[in-house]
């Protein structure tokens, strides 16, 4: 009786272990093309990135520039400056995020995005507040913008954590 | 290899991005540079010199850098 039971349990444990053994083995590893999807996916992200930081920057450099070199620059070249800024920041704050969330890969995070998140809260930042403030009260033009941490706490926490 | 071209672009101020030949020839120039006894960085620059075309001729300034140039600009406007 022992025996059919052992037996039993052989013929249908066996089995069973050898898929639950199998089903959390594959549940919680990645094959080598999930591995290589993954890092393919990290890839494409850290271009779409750059690529979108790349035009941000653009915008905010020719808005700059048409300000600087219009004769009397008014209300409308200050907009400009004040829109594309905002748009080129936003964007360092999704490198940021996709930083903090491991959406790139570490490598890119600490050389080449750390640098440029960096510069942005040593230079970048406060000189284009304080400038919009200055042009603003300059030529009264309204402008209430503040530097302010929280509005940009993904740059500052991934430097923090990468640089 | 885009990074490291992109990378001695930057730091020997080329006016193109190296291709993957001068690249390599860098490479195996500076490892003879270094067995000579010169020390990495200079090596590194010396075999720039003899490697790639335009050593030096351009220099670039980060977007940090540009921005800044222009909004101080656009400060005593």
């Amino acid at each position: 009786m022992a025996q059919c039971e052992t037996n039993y349990l052989v013929a249908v444990g066996v089995p069973i272990a050898t898929f639950l053994l199998g089903f959390f083995a594959s549940r919680f590893s990645l094959s080598k093309k999930e591995r290589l999807d993954h890092s393919q996916r990290l890839f494409q992200n850290e271009r779409d990135l750059s690529d979108r930081n790349d035009a941000a920057y653009k915008e905010l450099k020719d808005a700059l520039a048409s300000y600087v070199n219009s004769p009397s620059p008014g209300l409308d070249d200050f907009v400009k400056i004040s829109t594309t800024g905002d748009n080129y920041f936003r964007k360092l704050r999704e490198i940021g995020e996709s930083m903090l969330s491991s959406n790139v890969r570490e490598q890119t995070a600490r050389d080449t995005f750390a640098p440029l998140l960096k510069e942005a809260i040593e230079k970048t930042l406060p000189n284009y507040y304080s400038t919009l403030q200055e042009i603003a009260k300059k030529k009264g033009f309204p402008f209430g913008g503040q530097l302010k941490r929280e509005n940009y706490e993904p740059i500052y926490s991934a430097v923090e954590k990468f640089a | 290899m885009a990074d490291i071209s992109h990378s001695l672009y930057i730091k020997y101020g080329l006016p193109r991005a190296p291709n993957s030949t001068e690249i390599e020839r860098w490479v195996q120039l500076t490892d003879a540079y270094i067995r000579q006894g010169l020390e990495r960085e200079a090596a590194g620059a010396m075999a720039a010199k003899a490697t790639f075309y335009g050593y030096n001729t351009v220099i670039y300034a980060s977007e940090a850098d540009s921005i800044d140039t222009l909004l101080r600009a656009a400060r005593s406007k």
